[in-house]
């Protein structure tokens, strides 16, 4: 695993074709040994900007460095091997066991015959421990729960290795435990000087587990900071609405509560 | 599956494709000519530039079984991996060779040169003899060819070859030429001799081959077969979509590239070598997904083999049956493949998993 990799971006602008600008010029460092995370309403641009800093969507304007070299400079297996990216969800679900899928995640490192050694088996049988999926290894993907799916799509993601982990909702299809089990895990990576990024909208999750939080909105970085800056109840209110109170748990962590409408 | 059982089956396959050549070459309509394992070693001999050979009759006839059998065998193994690597790409498991538009530019190519033979094209002299054949080769597999990468720079677009795209392209495309052909074959009707060349070409063919067509389909099964190594788990990959593949590390760009032109040039070959055989390409990467999985690292190489072995079998099961070559080789692939392939169907539950 290489492990310290920076990953950074530049005056990004990011467009798509038929909808315009989803991103006006952001500029944004993600460290290693920190959890970042991303936070907005639906279509402020999370995914869009995960996947390109994971290389997936090239930039309109400015640029993604890796160590200070930008990622289109890249082979796309030398960003895989730095750069594991969790999708929301998979276009389509590959006919395989869950040990197949996850071996996947070794692509970038197998040799020009693409034969997985023990090492890429070894890898893979820890990613499946460490995502709690160990008992479903020899399952087809198509007879796993939605939950069960995503964690197979974080294993793999563990199996690649990569020093960068960036993750699109990991938790949003899980129940509570297997929420904080995924969340210690991303943690427990970045304790070891992984670079780790991941984006929610669970707010309270999010201040809990993220050393930085990343506020997307209205196509910019509305504000980032440690959890209790970035989510002040001025940017809470602007963003999410007057009906979400912001106040502090005993030991000051920021806590968000939805509130019922009083017309009801 | 383990290497070692894809081994053991890609082994097996090739020794029953080589028994089966060997019969092919035993027994044909003209039993007069009926070879004993000894002829068939002199004959071979002969072949390769040693001994006397059989007696001159009985030399040719042997010599264009052998033909006969590489051609059958080399298209069998051309439509088959074709299929079942454009299936891949496509990640729609209705792909076929004929999508890239070849079977339209093949058609359309040995369609104007049996025109030009037939004395259509005025001040062309076109050749005669084994050379007509050859001709007529010649301008299906450059049909072939060209119609298919027109698809692949039409489909290209802005840049990135878009899987959707170049389906649509490649249908629309067939639908052009088809429409033309279709135009064509009603002007000719009156001329009864060259619809009759225009159609037996159009079933697919497996008489009178000659070495340039063995040599045809060779070079096409040699270059899908090269690129195999390099398709194979990226196939795998894509399953889960193009972007996931990306993200693994799976530079998508070149697979698509390379599936596009190895499928291109080993269809035009097969196309060009023997007409259209419907069916192949679609029936035995089924079949093996069903059989064997769905796993391009074991689907794609047995998908070559199984595919000689199926149109050789084919080729010989009717003489065996009839007594002689009566129906078109492509004709028999959509009359007996396609129920075998409705009764797989009704009795398989999933459509194989790797």
């Amino acid at each position: 695993m290489v492990k310290g990799v920076a990953l950074s971006a530049r005056g990004l602008v990011l467009r798509y074709r038929r909808t315009g600008d989803v991103l006006r010029g952001a500029d944004l460092d993600l460290r290693a040994g920190e959890v970042v995370a991303f936070v907005g309403l639906n279509g402020a641009g999370k995914s869009t900007l995960l996947r390109a800093l994971a290389g997936l969507l090239a930039p309109a304007e400015g640029t993604v460095l890796l160590d200070g070299r930008p990622l289109a400079a890249r082979s796309r297996a030398e960003c895989a091997r730095a750069i594991a990216f969790v999708p929301q969800a998979l276009a389509a679900l590959p006919p395989a066991t869950v040990r197949r899928f996850v071996l996947g995640g070794r692509y970038a490192h197998l040799d020009f015959w693409r034969t997985p050694r023990a090492a890429d088996h070894a890898a893979v049988e820890r990613a499946l421990h460490a995502a709690d999926i160990l008992g479903l290894r020899d399952r087809p993907l198509a007879e796993l729960s939605g939950g069960e799916l995503q964690r197979a799509m974080f294993a793999r993601a563990l199996a690649q290795e990569a020093g960068v982990l960036l993750c699109d909702e990991p938790v949003a299809a899980l129940d509570l435990p297997h929420q904080l089990g995924i969340l210690d895990l991303l943690a427990g990576l970045a304790g070891e000087g992984c670079t780790v990024a991941f984006s929610t909208h669970d707010l309270n999750l999010a201040a809990q587990y993220a050393d930085r939080v990343v506020v997307l909105h209205g196509g910019a970085i509305r504000a980032q900071g440690p959890p209790g800056e970035a989510l002040d109840a001025g940017v809470v209110r602007e963003v999410w609405g007057a009906r979400v109170c912001v106040d502090r748990t005993a030991d000051g962590r920021v806590r968000i509560t939805p509130a019922r409408s009083v017309s009801w | 599956m383990s290497r070692r059982s894809l081994a053991l089956l890609l082994l097996a396959g090739t020794v029953l494709w080589a028994v089966l050549t060997v019969l092919q070459v035993q027994v044909g309509e003209a039993a007069r000519f009926s070879f004993s394992l000894r002829e068939v070693g002199i004959g071979l001999a002969r072949l390769f530039g040693n001994g006397e050979g059989l007696e001159p009759a009985a030399q040719a006839v042997f010599e264009l079984r052998v033909w006969r059998g590489l051609t059958a065998a080399g298209v069998g193994a051309c439509l088959a991996v074709s299929g079942a690597m454009l299936q891949g790409l496509f990640r729609n498991g209705l792909a076929e060779p004929a999508l890239l538009g070849v079977s339209g530019g093949a058609n359309l190519g040995a369609t104007l040169a049996l025109l030009a033979l037939y004395g259509y094209a005025r001040g062309f002299v076109p050749p005669s003899g084994v050379g007509a054949g050859a001709f007529v080769t010649a301008m299906a597999f450059a049909g072939a060819l060209a119609t298919s990468l027109l698809v692949l720079v039409i489909a290209r677009g802005d840049g990135q070859i878009d899987v959707v795209r170049l389906l649509l392209v490649g249908v629309a495309m067939n639908t052009v030429i088809l429409g033309v052909l279709a135009a064509m074959y009603s002007l000719l009707l009156h001329d009864a001799e060259v619809s009759r060349a225009v159609r037996t070409w159009t079933f697919g063919n497996l008489d009178d081959r000659q070495p340039v067509h063995a040599a045809m389909v060779c070079a096409g099964v040699l270059v899908a077969a090269a690129a195999i190594p390099f398709v194979a788990t990226e196939l795998d990959l894509l399953a889960g979509g193009e972007e996931d593949a990306a993200a693994l590390g799976v530079s998508t760009g070149s697979v698509k590239v390379v599936v596009t032109l190895a499928t291109a040039f080993a269809t035009a070959c097969a196309f060009a070598a023997a007409g259209q055989i419907a069916f192949v390409g679609l029936l035995v990467p089924h079949v093996l997904r069903l059989l064997t999985g769905a796993s391009h690292r074991t689907l794609l190489p047995l998908s070559l083999v199984a595919g000689a072995v199926v149109l050789l079998g084919l080729d010989l099961a009717q003489l065996a049956v009839l007594g002689k070559r009566t129906l078109h080789t492509g004709v028999l692939m959509s009359v007996v493949g396609g129920p075998f392939f409705l009764a797989l169907l009704a009795r398989a539950g999933r459509l194989g998993s790797w």
